[in-house]
């Protein structure tokens, strides 16, 4: 059973990685906390059920098209909601994450109301089985698609001009703009780069989890869940921390009981912030508020 | 001076409609009466949230678990012991004060997010607490509560519990309105304005940080202590994220850091749900379409607005008559 | 006499860099001091030092009390009171609130008093109130009392930002670069009133740039150079100090 835990944990961790990774590289780049990113995780789910579902289009084509439209969707708001007041203190420009996540989860609700949506299982590849344990395609399919996602972005950032920038800006996100960087440009990239990878995590679990509009509030937590364990603000840390979340939760679950489970995030943020906030990657320094 | 014709002005109208409002039993329906009543316990609650988020200037998301714990301490108190309304309520009072102090120390070791965060977790692991909370709590369904009985006093009905409730709120209210304006509330609101220069004029910011979560919590379980003797029970689904943005917004709309900013937004925004309640996600639609509207045109709120077109309405963070 | 103020081998490190190394000096009661230096001499840093908003090794004592390991506000409570570089006025509060705020130390309305607005909270209030337009009034800017801080000029704001500092008496007033933006006219002002205060007995630190100020004003100059103490006297003597020209070598202002 342990086996079998940890393999469940691994493929729903790395769904927190995604949304930890895509929420980390938006506040380390522009110093924005995004409250709305599990709201956009959610959306970028109920985008893709409409264009796989609903229009009935393939898997390739559904699944581009939603991530260009939560693109599109993240430059309007980083352009017109975002941009306009990133002058001011961060209380208000967290204040307009969470009306933005509000935003989202209204309208999906208006169009779905409070039901759930089955999405048909999309891949027919038998189940892997290793020992006695079973991987499902789908989770295979999650797995691997998130490696490959992390890998490219890591690559990207390590080695691409673009990615260069976003270190620069990760030191000091308002110093960037000292150095000449075109800062509307390049924050309406992050905000892009953001989302999308909001959107490819919101296709990879929605063929295997219901929908409903309130899930990205229970997702918003568990990222932070993540980027809290694996370091706030440290982008290998979000990725780590989601994994070992994903595994901790499962064996909690296993383990003690799902009851359980369900405030294991909360208690890992709690724990971690209140005894050492540096997190596992993090560094050590508190700073003071 | 004109302003002292303000001031007698202002005073006038404040009373008429104190006076509206106690006579309101006699006058109006049940249903404004309830209306009423959680009008003025949004007020308390927006007041006690304005504590840290407005005069501290500090975000956080537990605004609803001090509203829950004043609910829910006021109603064990009810339900499990014997003891008479005055000791639940209070008891519900003192327990939303003693978490708001336990809140704030984390915030004085953790950065502006980080303790957003943790609150938030907060938030929710008392929400797990109340649908666990079995015989004690009642768990998801919640429990029924005895309708208060004291001294010859009986508050059963609607109009009872509401000139009870508005007494209260009057009370809160006015405590509120004096710290603004004496040491404390000038004191925090200068923690929050700059830490160090309020250090170098010798005010211990751990402190004052500390003070406006323990304040925070204290009114804001006040009002959920009236919350559920308004109700009559008390139940998990009250106090979940929905919640958590009504206070936002009530602050929001009304003005933050001010005194009457959380009273002008609690009324407008209790009157306005009522009839969104039927169409799903409306509510929030509207929330956010409000939010987004004030953050980027109005940020200091409605009365915040209103203050910079008539600078002499703006608060005095001063006790004694000018 | 026992030195108003006494540093005693005071350094401070960040992280490999040493910003002020080993820094001794004294100023007397109701003596004016200035500190120099070129940029990066860790004047500013110093001033931090003593007034605990970092950690130093070393010694500083106020009269006899030692300042050290003393958390900011503990430090000030003992008489030592500092204006800020970039203005440290709450901008959102009116000028005489800003003075009641530094009335903190002797008008302390105790919470719960102050809620009930009892009558001893409402008396001390009033006194507060009338001390800080007493204040407001010597100072000539009784007319700005309620005016916001946000709507008025640096040279207003440095001089109610002193005025706020001093509400309640002090020992030790450190002014960090107080005639930065300020009209000849207005550092005229500064200068007369610093030169009150030291009459009245309180010591005066101040780190500046204006130099024409600071040769006017001080009774002491204290010039430091990458962290170190390179030269103390009079401003006549250090201006003929060889090791403080070649310090400014090319800064025509000090010949």
């Amino acid at each position: 059973m342990l086996g079998q835990l940890i393999l469940s944990g691994i493929s729903q961790g790395a769904i927190y990685a995604l949304v930890a990774l895509g929420m980390t590289v938006l506040y380390r780049t522009t110093a924005v906390l995004n409250f709305g990113y599990g709201d956009t995780f959610m959306l970028g789910a109920f985008v893709f059920y409409v264009f796989l579902k609903i229009a009935q289009m393939p898997f390739g084509v559904a699944a581009l098209l939603t991530v260009a439209v939560m693109i599109g969707v993240g430059l309007v708001i980083e352009r017109l909601l975002i941009r306009p007041i990133a002058a001011r203190p961060h209380l208000l420009i967290a204040m307009m994450t969470i009306a933005i996540s509000y935003l989202f989860r209204g309208a999906t609700r208006m169009i779905w109301g409070r039901d759930v949506q089955p999405m048909p299982s999309l891949f027919d590849f038998p189940p892997v089985f290793i020992g006695d344990m079973v991987l499902t395609s789908q989770s295979l399919v999650i797995m691997v698609a998130a490696a490959v996602l992390v890998i490219v972005f890591f690559s990207f950032f390590n080695y691409s001009a673009l990615g260069k920038l976003m270190q620069a800006a990760s030191h000091s996100p308002r110093g960037a703009a000292l150095i000449g960087i075109n800062v509307p440009l390049f924050s309406a990239c992050m905000w892009g780069l953001s989302v999308a990878i909001a959107a490819v995590a919101g296709i990879l679990v929605a063929p295997v989890t219901l929908l409903y509009p309130d899930m990205g509030a229970a997702t918003l937590l568990k990222a932070f869940a993540a980027m809290t364990l694996g370091g706030f603000g440290n982008l290998g840390g979000a990725v780590l921390g989601g994994v070992v979340l994903g595994i901790s939760e499962q064996l909690c679950g296993g383990y003690i009981s799902t009851s359980f489970m369900d405030i294991f995030p909360y208690l890992v943020i709690l724990v971690v912030l209140l005894v050492y906030p540096a997190g596992m990657l993090g560094r050590s320094e508190i700073t003071r508020v | 001076m004109s302003s002292t014709w303000g001031k007698r002005l202002g005073l006038a109208a404040s009373a008429l409609v104190l006076l509206l409002l106690f006579a309101a039993p006699k006058l109006a329906n049940g249903y404004i009466i309830y209306i009423l009543a959680m009008m003025c316990i949004n007020v308390v609650m927006a007041t006690g949230f304005n504590f840290v988020i407005g005069f501290l200037g500090q975000l956080v998301f537990a605004n609803t678990a001090f509203f829950g714990i004043g609910a829910y301490c006021y109603s064990i108190v009810m339900v499990h012991t014997g003891l008479p309304f005055p000791v639940a309520f209070l008891a519900a009072c003192i327990a939303g004060g003693v978490a708001g102090l336990i809140v704030g120390l984390p915030a004085l070791r953790l950065t502006g997010f980080q303790l957003a965060i943790v609150t938030l977790a907060f938030n929710e692991l008392m929400r797990w607490i109340y649908l666990h909370s079995g015989s004690i709590g009642g768990g998801a369904s919640g429990m029924e509560l005895p309708d208060p009985q004291f001294l010859g006093l009986e508050l059963i009905n609607d109009r009872q519990k509401y000139v009870f409730i508005l007494a209260v709120t009057v009370v809160a209210i006015w405590m509120v309105r004096n710290i603004a304006r004496s040491t404390v509330g000038r004191a925090i609101v200068s923690v929050g304005a700059g830490e160090l220069a309020a250090a170098s004029l010798t005010i211990p910011p751990v402190r004052y940080k500390i003070a406006a979560f323990g304040l925070s919590g204290f009114f804001t379980a006040i009002a959920g202590a009236l919350f559920a003797l308004l109700l009559g029970r008390v139940a998990p689904e009250s106090f979940s994220l929905g919640q958590l943005l009504l206070g936002f917004a009530m602050v929001m709309v009304g003005g933050m850091g001010t005194v009457v900013g959380p009273i002008l937004g609690a009324i407008l925004l209790t009157a306005a749900p009522e009839f969104l309640r039927n169409i799903a996600g409306a509510e929030e639609i509207l929330y956010s379409f409000l939010l987004i509207g004030l953050l980027l045109f109005m940020p200091s709120g409605l009365f915040g607005g209103l203050c910079a077109l008539i600078p002499s309405l703006r608060e005095r963070h001063l006790g004694a008559a000018q | 006499m026992t030195p108003r103020l006494k540093l005693e081998h005071v350094s401070v490190q960040f992280a490999g860099l040493r910003a002020v190394s080993d820094v001794s000096f004294d100023v007397a009661p109701g003596e004016i001091c200035a500190v120099i230096g070129p940029n990066g001499a860790g004047k500013s840093t110093l001033f931090n030092a003593i007034g605990g908003y970092v950690r130093a090794t070393g010694h500083v004592y106020l009269n006899d009390t030692l300042l050290s390991g003393k958390s900011v506000h503990q430090i000030a409570a003992t008489g030592v009171r500092r204006t800020f570089q970039n203005g440290g006025l709450f901008l959102d509060l009116t000028v005489i609130e800003n003075v009641v705020v530094g009335l903190h130390q002797s008008h302390n309305v105790p919470l719960v008093a102050g809620a009930l607005a009892l009558p001893s909270a409402r008396r001390m209030e009033a006194e507060a109130i009338r001390k800080a337009r007493e204040l407001l009034d010597l100072m000539g800017i009784l007319n700005l009392e309620q005016v916001l801080v946000r709507d008025l000029s640096s040279g207003q704001r440095r001089i109610i930002e002193i005025a706020r500092a001093l509400a309640v008496p002090a020992k030790l007033l450190m002014l960090d670069e107080p005639a930065v933006g300020l009209t000849t006219l207005e550092i005229e002002h500064l200068d007369q009133v610093l030169k009150a205060l030291a009459r009245d007995g309180i010591s005066v630190l101040l780190v500046e740039h204006v130099l024409d100020l600071v040769m006017s004003v001080s009774d002491k100059v204290v010039v430091l150079n990458s962290g170190m103490r390179l030269a103390e006297g009079t401003p006549a003597e250090v201006k003929q100090d060889p090791a403080v020209l070649e310090a400014y070598l090319g800064y025509s202002e000090l010949c």
